[in-house]
């Protein structure tokens, strides 16, 4: 965060709204903020609900605790609207509220610096095909996904081939990527679509590319598949469970054309498994699931391939996890450079321009740092006495 | 391009070359199959289980084949036949006009030994099962073209899968009159023909707005 205080505009006035974010994101309790600021819960509970304005002293205090320039605090906080479908965390069964909230937090902020970048940048069109509703009540058979596979493969001028570089695929056709820390292990990866742009926000936690690029297809699945569910409905676990299955299917018939995998693979043996890998960045338990899905090998050869998967312990780290590079989101990096190095925004005010702190914008977008002239130049420290 | 020699023409017609490379690999799933088989079931690990080994890829190339039709990968109607002797079964694919069976030999040159198929096997019984006029002619017409049905190999072997070759076999001489290239020799061709990488290796990039607007200007 930029150290330079900017003495706020009274004009404007404290955003209550604000500060629940701020406190949400870094899932912080109303208590521990106040214990923190040597005040009472109580206190806190009035600032959020604007019944009270936190005093210069407290508003500078807060900013530090809450890793946010006090600019953000005076600055309005847009409707979060147009939110459709819904959030697809994965292993959704486990995650805490307090996670759930701050991704919820983090969402909106990365909604919002996207609607910044878009008054100054043209965003590429969201191009992705109109996949048609599940034949079946009880929801998508596998051929049919199988053929929306194919559908998006073709409206994104793809043959059957590996995919290069999932992310970039994704930016290139209007999708906004984010990679970041999700706070939870449990949760690798969600989607959503907000006014009518989708979002896939990965977890920084998961080492593996192979994996990561197996979540990135998983959350496209849901952005087509299941664009219509309802929070609430994610309430029952067996729509949450049938939901995750139509949603590796997909992943797995993307990541793996039907017609790729009969004319490739032929042996659910390791060695065969890892040149698949290495070819298609896909792993190879992903791989071998995806035969058995065809029906190239049956179950029982499924079974010993997981036998060996667990006797040389490969189930969270395969052979070539290590070789294989991520792939990283550089879009809104990329967006960030071309505004800063033609000086669309002022270098000195970005904190001021954008509302939030460097250090959340460059986390928000994927990425430990953002390299600006400001960031290297000599800081400016003005306190107030308390 | 129409092929020189007649038989040549029909193998391409009757198994077009858009789909041959699903032989090898199915083939290779086969041999694959039998061998983790007998790798894990002890009892199959006897000399006597070694010798009959090529019965297991046999059943196994079946599987594979009748699995590729079933899912429409491979433009043919499938059928379990009786062997010569009726020792079993094998599955056998039917392309428009052509039986298709798959034979293990050790010498891709030479015609597998002399398969007699069981003949008029479509009209066994239809007499006692089919009182309609109509559908008994149907039936008749359709085993008359069955009959007419020339018959391919796929060729492949031995201990290894050392090839895998298409054929139309000579109807009297120990050899054929005409033989694809080996397809197991396609790995090298197909590898460097399978598909590469596809769509961007980076993430677009940005177009500020005031630029655009000036293009626009320029072009007005």
């Amino acid at each position: 965060m930029n150290d330079l205080v900017a003495f706020p505009d009274r004009a404007t006035g404290f955003v209550p709204q604000r500060l629940t974010e701020a406190r949400l994101a870094l899932q912080i309790s109303r208590a521990e903020l106040a214990r923190d600021l040597h005040l009472t819960g109580q206190a806190i509970g009035y600032y959020e609900t604007g019944d009270r304005r936190p005093d210069m002293s407290v508003l500078l205090r807060i900013s530090e605790i809450l890793r946010q320039p006090v600019s953000f605090f005076l600055s309005a906080s847009p409707a979060f609207d147009g939110l459709r479908g819904t959030r697809f965390f994965r292993s959704i069964g486990t995650r805490s509220n307090k996670v759930n909230q701050a991704l919820d937090v983090k969402t909106k902020w990365l909604w919002e610096l996207v609607g910044f970048v878009s008054k100054h940048i043209k965003l590429p069109a969201v191009s992705l095909p109109d996949v048609p509703a599940p034949q079946s009540e009880t929801g998508y058979h596998v051929r049919e996904i199988e053929e929306i596979t194919t559908q998006v493969r073709r409206h994104w001028g793809l043959g059957d081939g590996p995919i290069a570089n999932v992310i970039a695929l994704f930016e290139t056709h209007g999708i906004v990527v984010t990679r970041f820390e999700l706070g939870s292990d449990e949760i690798d990866a969600f989607s959503c679509w907000i006014r009518q742009r989708p979002y896939v926000l990965l977890g920084s936690e998961k080492k593996s590319s192979s994996r990561s690029r197996f979540d990135a297809a998983h959350e496209l699945g849901h952005l087509l598949l299941h664009r219509h569910i309802a929070q609430e409905d994610l309430e029952d676990k067996a729509v949450r469970d049938h939901i995750e299955s139509e949603a590796n299917t997909f992943a797995g018939a993307f990541l793996l054309p039907r017609s790729a995998m009969l004319r490739e693979f032929y042996s659910a043996r390791m060695k065969h498994l890892e040149g698949l890998k290495s070819r298609w960045r896909v792993s190879m338990q992903a791989i071998a699931h995806r035969a058995k899905t065809i029906g190239i090998i049956d179950e029982h050869q499924y079974i010993l391939f997981r036998k060996q998967i667990s006797h040389n312990r490969w189930h969270k780290n395969e052979p070539l996890d290590d070789v294989i590079p991520m792939e990283q989101p550089n879009w809104l990096l990329k967006c960030w450079q071309l505004l800063t190095d033609k000086q669309i925004v002022r270098e000195a005010g970005l904190e001021d321009e954008t509302g939030f702190s460097l250090e959340l914008v460059a986390r928000l977008f994927g990425h430990e740092t953002l390299k600006t002239k400001a960031a290297l130049a000599p800081k400016m420290v003005f306190r107030l006495s308390e | 391009m129409t092929a020189d020699n007649p038989a040549e023409e029909f193998v391409d017609t009757e198994i077009p070359s858009r789909v041959r490379h699903l032989f090898p690999s199915a083939l290779r799933r086969a041999y694959a199959a039998a061998d983790q088989t007998m790798e894990r079931d002890s009892y199959l690990g006897t000399p006597g289980a070694r010798y009959q080994r090529g019965d297991l890829i046999m059943l196994a190339a079946s599987y594979e084949f009748q699995e590729l039709v079933k899912s429409n990968d491979l433009p043919f109607d499938g059928t379990w036949e009786f062997f010569a002797r009726p020792t079993g079964k094998h599955f056998v694919m039917l392309s428009d006009r052509a039986r298709i069976t798959t034979n293990q030999i050790a010498d891709p040159k030479k015609r597998p030994r002399r398969a007699v198929f069981r003949e008029n096997y479509a009209e066994l019984n239809e007499q006692s099962l089919f009182d309609d006029a109509e559908e008994i002619a149907r039936q008749r017409a359709a085993a008359a073209h069955d009959r007419e049905r020339r018959l391919l190999h796929v060729l492949h072997g031995y201990q290894d899968l050392d090839f895998v070759c298409l054929a139309y076999p000579h109807p009297e001489k120990n050899r054929h009159i005409y033989r694809t290239q080996n397809l197991m020799r396609l790995p090298h061709d197909i590898d460097s023909g399978l598909p590469p990488a596809e769509g961007p290796q980076e993430s677009p990039t940005p177009q500020a707005l005031e630029n655009l607007e000036r293009h626009i200007r320029d072009d007005e």
